[in-house]
């Protein structure tokens, strides 16, 4: 295998990592919680522009050719746990705005509002993220001290994206396997109810809104800290959707699941259509990808609207808890006995 | 859950005072002026044609409606216009007109679901360690078989409630509220687009808690049904409270019969 490929799948590693992050984000509010966050990759975006805001030095070292708030020269991993806070806390003000006072289709639409407002102002206003050129030369996790060859450097990287994703996994597992992950679902099946029994649905929304966003934010700060560099059209608001057919593909309420749809949808699909002979019109493919993505959410919502690996069921019984196993266990233990 | 404290045998007889309540939607006048009380240990009949304003008391009690004007004392606090869960905190607990459970949850996590709110449903405890709140949840799983027993259905435990019948749902809505050990509980036609026999089944549940102490008011369009389980009977008619008493005294009752039970009393 040459170096060259050995250079691309590891970087195609990493970025399955940071979907995997995003997606499983996303799982545990829309998945678990049933929110409709078409804002989603207003949050990412928002930790990976905290991250560059951390990483960066001041924009005169750099001759001031961009322009940006800040640029705090933080060492790692602090742009990280930067992007993280940054993505959870958005959530607040996105969340009071979107989702009170309005129901579940109503909010889909703010969030998709305030998706298309945050691109038009981030484009709009040169001296917040250098307008629609964005921002380059973010400095890269260590790189100052580790002199390593890119290869090398794209292992390292691969190991720091890895252990994000296993915090990921545990904060994600934690709270959909927890009587706190079960008030989600029910929230997620029923408000009026869930507030019948003396919880507050708003709240339990908002903090999972939270936890997503903060998933999201450390998915953005690893994104931009490996392609160094931050660009408002790179998080346009069909990027969210890219997400959510992941996860429908996938399996929502299923971190097995979350995990196959990121490896299926944005890494699958955009590698397999980047490596089709050129045909067509240039920029013909980079269409075809939407076509297809957009065909595969609407042949799953048809004909599979659970995904490829369904939320398992939570069986139970006397004496303690039995769960019936998960991912791909759970569906083929599902379809021996033939239940739901 | 069902046995009277001592200190519940002393409190007051009221457990519930409804005084002139209203609610208006828009130009429509929901409910104007409803006063009524609710006794300790009582199953309360709410009844009424169609239109007189029962389920939207019951939506003003609980919290889903915003009034106009009025007052209800539970248990001695005010809480007309708190938010649903805020009543339901202070041992009020509902069920609504269509059965509303989880349809993604099974049965048994319907009925976990429905207990007290707990330090292990916080999203700090989730990412905790699990051993912070096994212990209480393995309490409350007994706790939730010792219904499901009770009810004799332990064998839909493990179902999704989304596959279940309307009755079977109704039932689930009721154990989980009893999971919650409410100190009333509010049935909205809980005998609803049920079967006969599941309905008398029902019936025959609610009598037992009654027995044991528990507090319900019942809004049911079945008369027959409401006159076996309560005592007494508020009649609404038109947003207002026509009557009250025992069903014998209401058969009895002129304006009553006109408005609602029709001549002959017989129903």
């Amino acid at each position: 295998m040459s170096s060259g490929l050995i250079y691309y799948l590891s970087g195609l590693a990493i970025l399955l990592g940071i979907n995997l992050i995003a997606i499983w984000g996303l799982d545990l509010q829309f998945g678990l919680a049933g929110i409709n966050n078409f804002a989603y990759v207003v949050f990412q975006a928002a930790g990976g522009y905290a991250a560059a805001l951390f990483a960066l030095k001041p924009a005169k070292a750099y001759g001031s050719f961009e322009t940006y708030l800040g640029g705090f020269n933080l060492p790692f991993p602090l742009p990280l746990l930067g992007a993280a806070l940054v993505g959870g806390l958005l959530a607040v003000p996105i969340g009071l705005i979107a989702m009170r006072r309005l129901r579940a289709d109503y909010q889909a639409m703010a969030m998709l509002v305030l998706s298309l407002i945050a691109t038009g102002l981030a484009q709009a206003q040169t001296g917040l993220v250098n307008g629609p050129t964005g921002l380059a030369l973010i400095p890269q996790p260590l790189a100052g001290l580790l002199h390593v060859s890119p290869l090398g450097y794209n292992w390292i990287f691969l190991g720091l994206t890895a252990a994000c994703c296993v915090i990921a996994w545990w904060v994600a597992r934690g709270i959909s396997r927890s009587p706190y992950g079960r008030l989600l679902r029910a929230v997620r099946d029923s408000e009026s109810a869930v507030a019948a029994l003396g919880r507050n649905p708003d709240a339990l929304r908002m903090t999972v809104l939270i936890a997503g966003g903060a998933l999201a934010g450390l998915s953005g700060g690893l994104l931009v800290e490996y392609v160094t560099a931050w660009g408002p059209a790179s998080w346009l608001y069909p990027e969210t959707f890219l997400f959510f057919t992941a996860l429908i593909v996938g399996g929502k309420g299923n971190l097995a699941g979350g995990a196959l749809g990121a490896l299926l949808v944005p890494i699958g699909i955009i590698e397999v259509t980047r490596h089709l002979p050129a045909f067509g019109y240039p920029g013909l493919i980079d269409s075809l990808d939407w076509v297809v993505i957009g065909a595969f959410l609407l042949v799953f919502l048809w004909f599979r609207p659970n995904g490829l690996l369904p939320e398992r069921k939570r069986v139970l019984r006397p004496g303690g808890a039995e769960p019936a196993g998960t991912g791909l266990r759970a569906v083929l233990a599902g379809r021996r006995a033939g239940s739901s | 859950m069902t046995a009277q404290s001592p200190a519940a045998a002393q409190a007051p007889a009221t457990l519930l005072h409804v005084e002139g309540l209203a609610c208006h939607f828009g130009g429509v006048l929901a409910v104007q002026d409803a006063t009524f009380d609710v006794r300790r240990g009582t199953i309360t009949g709410l009844i009424g044609p169609n239109g007189a304003g029962k389920s939207t008391v019951i939506n003003l009690i609980s919290g889903a409606a915003r009034p106009t004007r009025g007052s209800v004392h539970f248990d001695g606090a005010e809480i007309l216009g708190q938010r649903p869960h805020e009543v339901a905190r202070h041992g009020i607990v509902r069920t609504f007109q269509q059965a509303n459970v989880f349809g993604g949850l099974t049965v048994l996590e319907n009925l976990l679901v429905g207990a007290t709110p707990w330090r292990g449903e916080q999203i700090g405890a989730a990412l905790g360690r699990k051993r912070g709140w096994s212990g209480r949840e393995t309490e409350l799983e007994a706790g939730a078989w010792d219904v499901l027993r009770r009810f004799g259905l332990e064998a839909i435990a493990n179902d999704y409630a989304r596959a279940l019948s309307g009755g079977q749902r109704r039932l689930v809505e009721l154990m989980r509220a009893l999971m919650a050990r409410p100190k009333l509980l509010l049935l909205d036609e809980p005998m609803a687009g049920v079967s006969p026999s599941l309905a008398l089944s029902i019936a025959d549940r609610l009598m037992e808690l009654r027995d044991a102490g528990m507090t319900m008011l019942m809004v049911e369009h079945e008369l027959r049904l409401v006159e076996r389980l309560c005592d007494p009977v508020v009649v609404m008619a038109r947003g207002t409270v026509l009557a009250e008493g025992s069903m014998a005294q209401l058969q009895s009752n002129q304006e009553v019969v006109d408005a609602y039970l029709g001549g002959g009393g017989g129903y």
